[in-house]
């Protein structure tokens, strides 16, 4: 690696275009919506900074409290039902034959070229009370009565098919999240099961270990850096939501990032909104602080 | 290979039963809602849950639709000027932070991180107050009434150019750019013949991921669109939030073959390179 | 004792696609052996390894290991356990958790992993290692981890993949001692797969010559080199000679020849297995002399063409005939005695029973 000074021409012209623009126009705006949660509203569209602490102290108030745990637990569960799904699609893909690896990998990529509102949007029409999953449910109910009705067990089962609501709730607004973020879990497995050397399973298996110890104690320590990686990939944006709370949940799916939103589009109570969402960038940075420490705990063991 | 013959080995997960059912269901979950989308563009009911019959009534309605289409035009001249811009800021900021070491560099490096792992809406909403700060949200003509949404676009697309970028540089060895250099090249020389060259591939990757990431905003679009700019999502966010219709149907059948093509069309593009490269 | 094989492989055939990466191969290993299968690579020796530790089903036939039919047994019930290649020593365990897994996974208590791993460890000679990670550990340690990882668990049958190809040759040599050593020591059947003809010949005490999935020959290493049976054994081991041959009759127990370059040659019937199609002799067998040979040798004229030293000898290229032999010349003239020099023409020279027959 050169020192800038060997050829600053060269050196400043790669820089400064990038570093200027995002000075200009990320971290700028950023400081602006920090400094402006210091704020006091002085009219309709006005703000004053006065360093007041009263916008965190109403974010920090029990109600937005209740909004950032909710949040983050919808968050948390989404992120684990990823993982849940997902390492068994990345495992299968990794071990596929060469031959249909990149179909399946496309297949797995293939959803990002859809636009998010598009993705969600298509939920709606499989969730709704006359959506295709109650369809196939009333399909199934259908059958099963005919089966059960001879034995006489017919009413088991009621007397009329009843569709189960599974839009505009909090299980819709979990299940889109999943639906969106999934394969955001299944790259990073992915990307480290492929480099997984196929020797050290063997090697756990040659030992005596069945399939299932070989998992525990050898695949999921050595996928561990994937796994951080996608539990990050997948928690940071759930947590920040607000299109898929908004189309897919109910009046009680309001997550934080609705109610930041509302602030600064809405409400127009710009300073809570900013306090509201650097309170949801220092839960991040949590988050990434957490993820840094966790991998740093695995490469000092391993 | 064709293993058919033989028994699995015991690290042929793919062969088991119970991997191909996980991975057939999770496939259909990520696939039946966009196939229905798609295939109830073209039916004949307001109602959109029964098949009726085979229509193309919606897609002559969306194209009918003035502002649909405008809103299509705007989404696509955001998606090429930021795709254009972020590849070249991004491949110039990954060359920096390859080549150079200078007093600061861990500042640049975590601010180019940034963007791409916090929350959206956290970036879309101080972009939100930036730009009516400096009074660039509404009340200026078309189509510089794009320009916060560009800026906003680039502003999120090319840190992870820059990403894709400097991992390709990492592959490269110095020796080339030293051999061009000895052989009289001089810096631009040997960027232009050597360096991008060999850059290529992971250029034109970037510059796909940008134009994706472009397509595939809400977010970032949604905050810094003025009351009067109209683009896709947003015109589809109104749409949806006043009920699905077949019209949304069709018009987001029509992205997604938009985007579908202009990825193919860059992966063919990509191809013969990966070819040459192998050589 | 038990004199039964330790391995009977019968009849197996391993095919990927159309592909028959193990051909028909059949074989006994005895108990106690040094076993080699060596060949060139792609000649299946890696696979009917992995056949034996588990790793691939075969397509056709069967293997037993200590009488017992392996058919559907994962790996992870096999009485055997393997030396990989990479070693696959495990990157996140220490080198003692490491050796106490494979006892760990199957339930042996505590104190008894704790005192077989020690034992193991002393045996590999890696004491004060116990605590490393293998990121801090030399190719050749983790080598010794992945040993000792093996044998900790007693098996039936030590399989080793190519264990010395990545060692340097020092280290190489120091191993291949080593593991002779181990061998005498803990009375395990050692199986190894290499393309290394040195390593086969030095460790082993039985090798098997394998080419394009099918055996060519099993035999003890002095009887491999000297009297190897085909053109590709003779050609793979070593170098040779040889002289292309045509059988032109048999009579009372000889074989009369007709020699390309050496003229009419009778060998003894039984030393042929099947049709006669060359006759080799190693160069270290190979006269080079100013003097037509003594009777009863065989001769041929010819030009040395390229002299290599080595120092303690020298290889010869001699051109005779339109072909090009090689001999080995010990250099051990004296003062005064003039060497040999390219561009002389001179004699080679050898006797008619270090002809060995070759079938094709």
């Amino acid at each position: 690696m050169d020192s800038w000074r060997s050829a600053p021409w060269v050196f400043w012209t790669f820089l400064l275009p990038g570093g200027l623009w995002l000075l200009l126009f990320f971290l700028v705006p950023l400081a602006m919506v920090w400094v402006l949660a210091f704020g006091e509203r002085a009219g309709p569209v006005e703000i004053v900074v006065t360093w007041t602490l009263d916008n965190y102290r109403q974010a920090l108030e029990p109600i937005y409290l209740g909004l950032f745990w909710k949040s983050f637990r919808i968050a948390a569960l989404a992120t684990a039902i990823c993982l849940l799904v997902g390492f068994p699609v990345a495992l299968a893909v990794s071990f596929a034959p060469a031959r249909v690896k990149p179909v399946l990998l496309m297949l797995v990529i293939l959803p990002f070229w859809t636009n998010l509102l598009i993705r969600t949007y298509s939920m709606i029409a499989v969730l709704r009370t006359k959506g295709y999953l109650n369809f196939g449910l009333e399909y199934l109910w259908t059958g099963a009565k005919a089966i059960l009705a001879p034995l006489g067990l017919g009413d088991l089962l009621g007397e009329r098919f009843v569709p189960l609501s599974l839009l505009y709730n909090n299980t819709a607004v979990v299940f889109g999240i999943v639906y969106v973020y999934l394969p955001f879990m299944v790259l990073p497995l992915y990307a480290t099961l492929e480099k997984l050397d196929r020797s050290l399973i063997e090697a756990s298996l040659d030992l005596g270990a069945s399939q299932i110890r070989t998992f525990f104690a050898v695949i999921v320590p050595l996928a561990w850096p994937g796994i951080v990686s996608g539990i990050i990939l997948v928690f940071i944006p759930a947590l920040g939501t607000f299109l898929i709370s908004d189309l897919l949940g109910g009046p009680d799916s309001q997550l934080i990032g609705n109610v930041i939103e509302r602030q600064f589009k809405a409400a127009n109570n710009i300073p809570l909104g900013a306090a509201l969402s650097f309170l949801l960038l220092y839960m991040t940075f949590l988050a990434l602080a957490l993820r840094a420490w966790l991998a740093g705990r695995r490469t000092g063991r391993g | 290979m064709a293993e058919r013959r033989s028994a699995p080995g015991p690290l042929d997960y793919t062969r088991r039963l119970w991997l191909r059912a996980w991975l057939a269901a999770t496939f259909l979950f990520l696939y039946a809602p966009i196939v229905i989308l798609v295939v109830f563009s073209f039916n004949d009911s307001r109602r959109n849950i029964v098949w009726r019959g085979f229509t193309t009534e919606y897609y002559a309605k969306a194209i009918a639709n003035d502002s649909l289409i405008e809103a299509f035009t705007n989404s696509l001249i955001v998606a090429f000027v930021s795709t254009l811009v972020s590849t070249v800021l991004g491949t110039l900021l990954a060359l920096a932070l390859w080549r150079f070491r200078f007093p600061g560099k861990p500042l640049v490096e975590g601010a180019n991180a940034l963007p791409i792992v916090i929350p959206e809406i956290c970036m879309g909403v101080s972009l939100l107050v930036f730009f009516s700060s400096i009074g660039l949200m509404g009340g200026i003509p078309w189509p510089a009434s794009l320009t916060p949404i560009v800026i906003g676009h680039i502003a999120f697309s090319f840190p992870f150019v820059a990403v894709v970028v400097r991992a390709r540089l990492e592959g490269f060895d110095r020796s080339l750019e030293e051999a061009s250099k000895d052989l009289g090249a001089s810096e631009w020389q040997t960027l232009r013949h050597v360096m991008i060259p060999f850059l290529k591939p992971g250029i034109v990757a970037g510059a796909l991921l940008a134009m994706t990431l472009s397509l595939d905003d809400f977010v970032i679009t949604f905050f810094t669109s003025g009351p009067e700019t109209i683009t896709f999502p947003i015109k589809i966010y109104s749409m949806v939030r006043f009920g699905a219709t077949p019209e949304v149907n069709a018009a987001s059948t029509v992205l997604i073959v938009i985007t579908l093509l202009l990825t193919v069309i860059a992966m063919r593009m990509q191809a013969p390179d990966r070819k040459g490269e192998r050589r | 004792m038990n004199r039964a094989p330790i391995v009977r492989i019968e009849g197996v055939t391993k095919r990927f696609g159309d592909f028959a990466a193990v051909d028909g191969v059949s074989l006994e290993i005895p108990r106690n052996a040094f076993f080699a299968l060596l060949g060139p690579s792609g000649c299946g020796k890696t696979t009917l390894l992995r056949m034996l530790a588990g790793f691939e089903q075969p397509s056709e036939g069967r293997i037993l290991i200590d009488g017992e039919e392996m058919a559907g047994v994962p790996p992870n019930r096999r009485p055997v356990n393997m030396v990989f290649q990479s070693y696959a020593v495990f990157p996140h365990m220490t080198v003692a958790e490491n050796i106490g897994y494979g006892l760990r996974v199957t339930g042996v208590p505590r104190r008894e992993i704790e005192t077989r791993v020690a034992r193991a460890v002393a045996m590999v000679r890696l004491q004060g290692f116990e605590r490393r990670r293998p990121d801090q550990l030399s190719g050749g340690q983790k080598q010794r981890v992945a040993l000792a990882r093996a044998l900790v668990k007693e098996p039936k049958l030590l399989l080793l993949d190519e264990p010395l190809s990545a060692l340097d040759r020092k280290l190489r040599e120091e191993m291949q001692l080593e593991l002779v050593r181990l061998q005498h020591e803990v009375g395990i059947t050692f199986v190894i797969v290499t393309h290394d003809q040195d390593e086969a010949l030095s460790m082993a005490t039985h090798i098997a010559v394998m080419n394009q999935g099918r055996i060519l020959q099993i035999s003890d290493p002095r009887t491999l080199y000297e009297r190897p049976r085909t053109r590709f054994v003779a050609d793979f081991i070593g170098q040779v000679n040889v002289f292309d041959a045509r059988p032109t009759g048999r009579r009372d127990g000889i074989v009369r020849l007709a020699v390309e370059g050496l003229g009419e040659i009778e060998i003894p019937a039984e030393e042929t297995a099947g049709e006669v199609v060359a006759l080799a002799v190693r160069p270290e067998k190979v006269q080079v002399r100013e003097s037509p040979p003594p009777p009863g040798t065989l001769g041929i004229e010819g030009r040395i063409g390229q002299i290599a030293y080595f120092g303690d000898h020298s290889r010869i290229f001699v051109e005779a005939g339109g072909r090009r032999l090689v001999c080995i010349h010990h250099n051990r003239s004296r003062a005064g005695e003039a060497p040999l020099r390219e561009g002389e023409s001179c004699y080679l020279s050898f006797r008619p029973e270090d002809l060995v027959p070759l079938s094709s």
